[in-house]
């Protein structure tokens, strides 16, 4: 059968299809069943997430002349985006209550995004990378600045779409040397002509199309191949400035506070986690089909990157009275505590599974911290961690699941972030070369713990403000419980997820 | 050989010459008496109203957005059109090419029904 191979997108079409039917479902009902097509939109994940379950258990193909893959690693992205999409929507119900434009629109968008990110897990040609990253990109703009009456959300979004705007025409240009040097835009292909060119010396490749037009124009070939030897890395430096934006790893970050505080408290939470699975998921595409003839540089150059952002991410973190500016600037941290597991899996797996870890427990601690942050400032009406002064005396029971929170943040045991950071900085160990990072990983571990306990500090010995808590809207309950359960199930019965893990990737 | 992109080269050079020395013989022979009324922009005969350099109707946007989109469906629409009636029929895929181009354009058409109702063709 010719289109047979439609089946391998059905996880991606029936998630687009779903975004459509939330749009014409906003479009037919009245206002007062406004819900109705927001409901549909929580529910209508099970659809992709049972066609990415039935793939997962199938051989790993690709599919459109291999230009986009399906295999065990971008099922457990996929899994991750569905499940993070799934509580992102929970968060956004009592946060959109007053809106009075586009409630339904602003899950549609969500849903579109969503797509883009399913798609960039299974990419595996630059055009299709790009067309994903682009999809990802415009949706997330317009929902970071979707509060259009609040100055803070439209200054988010001008911030978010200027950088992100250049950072995707920089990678762009990267892409397009990439496309002259290998003379395909397939990634394997790329591999597979710079491998038949004899040793992995980025210097001794055969640029294809290049090589023949330079000379043929009568340049003497040893010129032509240091110059593709000079440009194969700044290609590849160029498209790490592409992906360096979207997981916001330093010194590509500058975007992710300003846009973190401004956007709408849900959509900081979705921005925090979704990018980043679908950004680490590239990342380690390319670098198990590029590694080592393309990329032989490339874990040292992250390693480095990893160390700024580590550092970065975590001082920058200490001064922030902003609760949200706060996350961001730890999730930045937390971009490079993940990228030592990409530096690791270069040569072993165990960074691979590392990562995936990582990435479950990340989920659940992040979003639950920002549900939590959703709860404060629904009551409090404000995002300060002043806000969250005494909150020890006012709601006992919200203080001790943030603390939770924190500590699996900070990764503590016995929580599902100990479990992360165990097995990236134990993978680092186990690599011998990249041990030292381990140590830079530990230390920052440290520092983190400071401005993490700092909010614990003001919850339970700050003064409790007038205010209590009387509002606890259903949605962002259940978020909370959810990742919770999540946070601590992973950290107490690991057994089960990491057999899962290393079932399947 | 470097040789081969000698005629490019020549037809660059040729075409700022060509512009350069037409441009130039119309200024030396052309009679030079401006006035005003004659640098004003042109617009279609009728007197400009304000200076090109003010704020537009957000509602132009809109409407130049949902035509670029349909200048591009018409973009996607030829190619296809052409290879139609090969990739038709029994032998090859029958029905589908003809269905995926109704699905495209359902959605697009989707996309006008919803700034539609939502009453962004509205113009006041």
């Amino acid at each position: 059968m010719p289109y047979s191979n439609l089946s391998v997108f059905a996880p991606e079409l029936s998630l687009c299809g779903l975004a459509i039917l939330v749009l014409v479902a906003d479009l037919i009902v009245p206002r007062a069943w406004r819900r109705l097509p927001a409901g549909l939109a929580a529910v209508g994940l099970v659809v992709p997430l049972y066609f990415v379950a039935r793939l997962w258990q199938k051989a790993p193909q690709s599919e459109f002349m291999g230009a986009y893959a399906i295999d065990g690693l971008s099922g457990a992205f996929k899994i991750l985006l569905l499940v993070t999409g799934f509580l992102v929507i929970l968060l956004s119900f009592d946060y959109l209550r007053k809106l009075q434009r586009g409630y339904g629109e602003y899950f549609a968008l969500l849903l579109f995004s969503l797509t883009g990110m399913m798609l960039l897990t299974g990419a595996a040609d630059l055009i299709v990378i790009y067309l994903a990253f682009e999809m990802i990109s415009l949706s997330c703009y317009v929902l970071t600045g979707y509060m259009k009456r609040d100055p803070r959300s439209n200054e988010a979004a001008l911030k978010y779409f200027l950088y992100g705007a250049a950072a995707s025409g920089v990678m762009l240009y990267g892409i397009s040397l990439l496309y002259g040097l290998g003379g395909s835009t397939r990634i394997i292909d790329i591999a597979a002509r710079f491998m038949a060119s004899g040793p992995a010396a980025a210097v001794a490749v055969q640029p294809a199309f290049l090589q023949s037009a330079l000379v043929q124009a009568g340049v003497p070939e040893l010129y032509v191949m240091r110059l593709a030897g000079l440009m194969m890395p700044l290609a590849v430096v160029l498209v790490t400035v592409g992906l360096g934006f979207k997981i916001a790893m330093v010194p590509f970050h500058a975007w992710a506070p300003d846009a973190y505080e401004g956007a709408p408290t849900p959509i900081t939470a979705f921005l925090s986690v979704a990018p980043k699975v679908a950004g680490f998921a590239l990342i380690l595409r390319l670098l198990l089909v590029w590694y080592p003839e393309l990329m032989g540089h490339w874990p040292a150059l992250l390693a480095s990157l990893a160390t700024i952002t580590m550092f970065g991410g975590n001082l920058w973190a200490i001064r922030q009275t902003n609760i949200k500016r706060m996350l961001a600037y730890s999730s930045i941290a937390h971009a490079g505590y993940l990228l030592i597991g990409v530096v690791v899996a270069a040569t072993n797996s165990m960074g691979l599974h590392g990562i995936i870890v990582y990435l479950v427990a990340y989920l659940f601690m992040n979003l639950g911290a920002f549900a939590i942050v959703l709860l404060v400032a629904r009551n409090m009406d404000g995002e300060e961690i002043s806000d969250f002064s005494g909150l020890y005396h006012t709601a006992p029971a919200l203080a001790a699941v943030m603390i939770i929170f924190l500590l699996s943040l900070t990764g503590i045991p016995p929580t599902a972030g100990f479990l992360g950071k165990l097995f990236i900085f134990g993978a680092a160990i186990g690599s011998g070369e990249w041990a030292w990072l381990a140590v830079v990983g530990i230390i920052n571990s440290a520092i983190s713990l400071y401005y993490y306990m700092n909010v614990a500090r003001v919850m339970y010995f700050g003064k409790p403000g007038e205010q209590v808590l009387t509002v606890c809207p259903a949605g962002v309950v259940v978020v909370a419980v959810v990742c919770l359960l999540g946070t601590l199930g992973l950290g107490l019965f690991p057994g089960l997820i990491i057999k899962l893990i290393q079932q399947c990737v | 050989m470097a040789l081969e992109y000698g005629p490019v080269g020549l037809f660059v050079i040729g075409g700022f010459v060509f512009a350069i020395v037409a441009l130039g013989i119309a200024y030396l022979i052309r009679p030079a008496d401006t006035y005003d009324r004659k640098l004003i922009t042109y617009e279609c005969g009728i007197v400009p109203l304000t200076p090109a350099w003010h704020r537009f109707r957000i509602s132009y946007y809109i409407i130049a957005l949902l035509f670029l989109i349909f200048e591009v469906e018409a973009a996607f629409l030829f190619p296809w059109a052409v290879v139609l009636r090969d990739l038709s029929g029994p032998q090859a895929w029958g029905l589908l090419p003809l269905a995926e181009m109704g699905i495209f354009l359902g959605i697009l058409l989707l996309g006008l029904v919803y700034a539609w109702r939502k009453g962004d063709l509205q113009w006041n």
